[in-house]
């Protein structure tokens, strides 16, 4: 197995993918058997998908990224516009991309089942089980998508990926494959690598001693937690972070929230809790908080809290943790995948280049791709599959025979 | 702080999960040397096919399994008449294909996949889920393939497990009758080859769980691979070993070598001598030095702990004891004085002696004070110095909270507080000890009523869940006062703690009733718990189990220290 990636800050969508497909056929020495596409919402998506399928790529799997991406060379942004990519040459491995349209008619359950049986008729493996499924949805259909690919496939699939995301939540993101371009589908890649992969899915945040219980709900809206509004609850528990907001009628808290979200306990190692977290984006007019990830009424949340330090330190913590799964060490390393929060990187934004450090010291140097997302999905320690907020996955393609 | 409490904790989980994948492979590493056992002694095929089944169900969970053979074009099943897989043939198909060069293949769902698609709908019904292992002996190719009911039962799980069990397998069908004949039609150097195969694929499987493997003669030990090199290296050769150890060892038993090596270090082999349908014999050994000291340090440790947890639990009996005893020994003339102050308020009243009775009631008030203090150091040392029955029963849920409506209402109106109860539950009989329940809620309305002014003060019953989904009663005392700071909450259930050491002066109370709370609601199988907030308020909640306990000893009385 052979793993590179590209990138690109031309301005021309044209030019800039036509770069990216020279890299990597030139880092691979093969033409790659699958790619990973991360370009920020400034290019010409169609443009780009397009030039890519002229130049003989056989398969894709993109989704755009908040502000450009990250690849072990650095950021890829130049004002707010990048575009990197991350391919395999695997002639022993299969692999597979498929997208559904999600519409009136087709449910995000739906959608993401028809997506992954073309991805495995395009890998020529129906109904067999992949070793790892990869996603890219449009922000708040994620919970649904991977409850219809476990339905199909089983819960002991590790299922990974991250939200499309554009450069300022006006929804303006996309999806794209060898197939079509689109604003509102499911992608799914599944992998059958000749080679063994190891993954993590970590928050860079700790939980307080500071819970309640959700006593009503609706899908992301927390209306109210222990009978009273979520906001005022919020606020109190913060110490007031939202008391302006809650004073002026602000309803946008997607800065203000973001080092101090709220978690549920997705499962426990040995009596030590891990958390999936949601990150708090508005006030509703009953003073309620409008979350990226859903919540049921019985919930018990906690109040979490993160620092800009472990925020930046994270990424390449998280790229460890995926080692230790493995038992690997950097030298078995050949790529790998990272899923990067955007709510995360624009609070540290002036500290990226010690993010991608991180994840250099952590991978020593082999590549990587890290996209900016509206939402991430991953596999907890315990086999969860989840969709989260202010969360970092990593993916890593090993050396050894699977 | 946050940093550092972010690391231990990242690497505790870390550490926790190391440890559950060492159990977890330590249990797979010894479901498999058990298979290898079984099966190198195996001498037919229906023999492996029953050590297969049995080595494999509680790994890989299936429904049913059969044994395939390939012919031309299709995967035919061997099973028995009255098997659910009997006469099911399957083409090769690019899947199947694939499992005959050597990768195992799982499907999610059969209806999808080619060559299960082409079955019967009647056992497609059966079969939503299949494990395709493949299985090579000589230049014949098995195929086991185990079945669920369930789609998308099998995962990458199971394939890892099958890739591990796939090379044992083989090497053990190298050695029974029916593929002996087959490889005796063969070229020999061709036997010889597939031999040297098939004990590189055991070497690998052994090595993969840690075991080395050898061939032994008389005089001789031949390592297979070089896993046991490794094993062995204080020695100078494999052979010195063998000869030091082998009038330990006797086929078909597992020994555990404890000693010092030739180098000076000590170490421990669980070695196991096995016959084989030839001449020599097979050894495994397994060096679990690190598991044997592991668990050595662990008991160490238990034994200090158990050690440790003894003296304190001593030094806390007899603190306690003295502490019941003083308690009585200043009841006794607490008593008296009381009384006797009661006889001369009686006279001051009677001869209309104001100034005195002033004096008296102090008095008075001041020993009923130092008597509610004594009263709350006999419960905690009583808890404390031995064993408390707890009678448990069904008590009446209106009752209990009448009963406490009535006794706290003059201290909540005292400051001007209004008092709500809430009942959130249908039934109406609970499993308590009434006398205890209700003592901790008196006790928990009169602290808010001490702490709150011109506020509410609520009691609020419902039914909550615990992780594991048992219900729970849900008694929460709610306030609207003064509040208690984060880093306090855990202090309050402290003996002799309040928040603010001026609280004993300003709202009275002895520090006690929370800690003696607490133990209550722990001897009656449930918790006390707090959330608070600064001058919004205090939630102070009692969970308290809502089934009886089965046990019969239980459901009579709970006993605790």
């Amino acid at each position: 197995m052979h793993v590179a990636t590209a990138d690109s800050t031309l301005e021309s969508s044209k030019e800039a993918a036509s770069q990216l497909w020279e890299q990597l056929s030139n880092r691979l020495g093969n033409p790659p058997d699958w790619i990973v596409v991360a370009p920020s919402v400034n290019y010409d998506i169609p443009q780009v998908q397009q030039t890519l399928n002229s130049l003989g790529a056989k398969r894709f799997h993109g989704s755009t990224s908040c502000l450009g991406a990250m690849t072990e060379r650095g950021v890829i942004n130049a004002e707010g516009r990048g575009i990197a990519a991350f391919g395999i040459a695997d002639p022993n491995g299969d692999y597979g991309v498929g997208e559904a349209s999600l519409d009136a008619t087709t449910s995000p359950e739906a959608a993401a089942c028809q997506a992954l049986d073309a991805a495995l008729s395009d890998a020529e493996r129906p109904g067999e089980v992949p070793d790892l499924i990869w996603i890219s949805a449009p922000p708040g259909c994620e919970e649904r998508v991977i409850s219809g690919l476990e339905s199909s496939l089983g819960a002991g699939v590790p299922i990974v990926g991250g939200s499309s995301a554009d450069n300022d939540v006006s929804g303006q993101w996309a999806q794209l494959t060898q197939v079509g371009v689109h604003l509102n589908a499911v992608i799914v890649s599944v992998l059958f690598p000749s080679t063994k992969l190891h993954f993590a899915f970590h928050s860079g945040y700790e939980p307080t001693e500071i819970k309640g219980r959700v006593t009503r709900a609706d899908g992301r809206i927390l209306y109210e937690i222990d009978e009273r509004p979520a906001a005022e609850v919020y606020n109190d528990w913060t110490d007031g972070v939202l008391q302006d907001a809650l004073a002026t009628g602000e309803q946008n808290v997607l800065p203000l929230t973001t080092l101090y979200p709220l978690g549920r306990v997705v499962g426990s190692v040995g009596g030590t809790a891990y958390h999936q977290l949601s990150h708090p984006d508005r006030i509703t007019s009953e003073r309620g908080l409008s979350l990226f990830s859903d919540v049921e009424v019985g919930d018990e949340v906690w109040l979490m809290q993160g620092t800009r330090h472990s925020l930046v330190e994270r990424g390449g913590r998280v790229a460890r943790a995926a080692m230790q799964a493995g038992n690997i060490k950097p030298d078995d390393i050949a790529g790998g995948l990272v899923i990067y929060c955007a709510g995360c990187m624009l609070t540290v934004q002036d500290q990226m280049d010690d993010v991608v450090g991180h994840l250099n010291d952590a991978l020593d140097g082999h590549p990587f791709l890290g996209s900016f997302t509206f939402g991430e999905q991953g596999c907890f320690i315990g086999g969860e599959n989840r969709h989260g907020n202010l969360m970092i996955s990593v993916l890593l393609l090993g050396n050894a025979p699977a | 702080m946050k940093q550092v409490n972010e690391e231990l904790r990242e690497s505790l989980v870390e550490l926790q999960v190391q440890l559950e994948q060492e159990r977890t492979w330590r249990k797979e590493g010894d479901l498999l040397l058990e298979g290898v056992t079984r099966l190198a002694i195996a001498r037919d095929s229906e023999t492996v096919y029953a050590v297969l089944v049995d080595v494999l169900g509680p790994l890989l969970g299936f429904d049913v399994a059969a044994l395939f053979l390939a012919d031309d074009n299709a995967l035919v099943s061997m099973a028995a008449e009255e098997h659910s897989l009997a006469g099911v043939r399957l083409s090769i198909d690019s899947a199947l294909r694939r499992v005959l060069l050597g990768k195992s293949v799982a499907v999610f769902d059969t209806s999808k996949q080619p060559a299960w698609a082409a079955q019967s709908s009647t056992l497609l019904d059966r079969v939503r889920s299949a494990l395709h292992i493949p299985i090579f002996a000589g230049e014949s190719v098995a195929v086991l393939i185990c079945v669920h009911s369930e789609k998308g039962f099998f995962s990458a799980r199971h394939t890892r497990i099958a890739q591990r069990i796939m090379p044992m397998v083989s090497a053990a069908l190298l050695s029974i009758q029916g593929f002996q004949l087959r490889l005796k039609s063969e070229q020999q150097n061709q036997a010889a080859a597939a031999v040297a195969t098939h004990r590189d694929l055991l070497e690998r499987a052994l090595g993969s769980v840690g075991a080395g493997v050898g061939y032994v003669t008389s005089a001789d030990l031949v390592p297979l691979g070089r896993t046991l090199h490794e094993i062995l290296a204080d020695w100078k050769t494999p052979d010195a070993w063998w000869l030091h150890y082998r009038n330990h060892l006797h086929p078909g038993h597992t020994v555990l070598i404890n000693d010092t090596s030739p180098t000076g270090n000590r170490f421990t082999h669980e070695a196991t001598l096995m016959d084989t349908t030839g001449d020599d014999q097979l050894l495994l050994i397994a060096d679990v030095t690190r598991w044997v000291l592991a668990e050595q340090a662990l008991q160490d440790m238990n034994a200090e702990l158990i050690v440790a947890r003894d003296a304190a639990l001593s030094a806390n009996r007899a603190k306690s004891n003295f502490l019941a005893n003083m308690s009585h020994e200043l009841r006794t003339p607490l008593n008296a004085i009381m009384g006797y102050t009661d006889l001369l308020t009686e006279d001051a009243q009677a001869r209309k002696e104001t100034e005195t009775l002033s004096y008296l009631e102090q008095v008075l008030q001041a020993a009923t004070q130092l008597l509610s203090l004594i009263d709350d150091v006999l419960d905690l040392s009583r808890i404390d110095a031995e064993p408390i029955n707890m009678h448990m029963g069904w008590i009446d849920l209106d009752n209990l909270l009448e009963d406490i409506h009535v006794t706290i209402t003059p201290a909540i109106e005292q400051h001007g507080n209004t008092l709500r109860i809430t009942c959130k539950i249908s039934r109406n009989k609970i499993w308590a000890n009434k006398d205890r329940l209700q003592q901790v809620l008196l006790n928990l309305l009169s602290n808010a009523a001490k702490f709150t002014t011109s506020g509410f003060i609520e009691i609020y019953v419902g039914l909550c869940h615990t992780d594991d989904g048992r219900e729970q009663f849900s008694f929460e005392v709610r306030d609207t006062g003064v509040g208690i700071p984060a880093d306090r909450l855990e202090d309050i259930f402290q003996p002799f703690s309040q928040v603010d050491t001026s609280n004993t002066r300003r709202y009275g109370g002895t520090g006690l009733g929370l800690t003696i709370s607490r133990s209550y609601c722990e001897l009656m199988g449930g918790s006390l718990e707090v959330t608070s907030t600064v001058n919004v308020g205090s939630i102070f909640t009692v969970l308290l189990p809502a089934t009886c306990p089965s046990n019969d000893n239980e459901n009579k009385e709970r006993r605790e220290h």
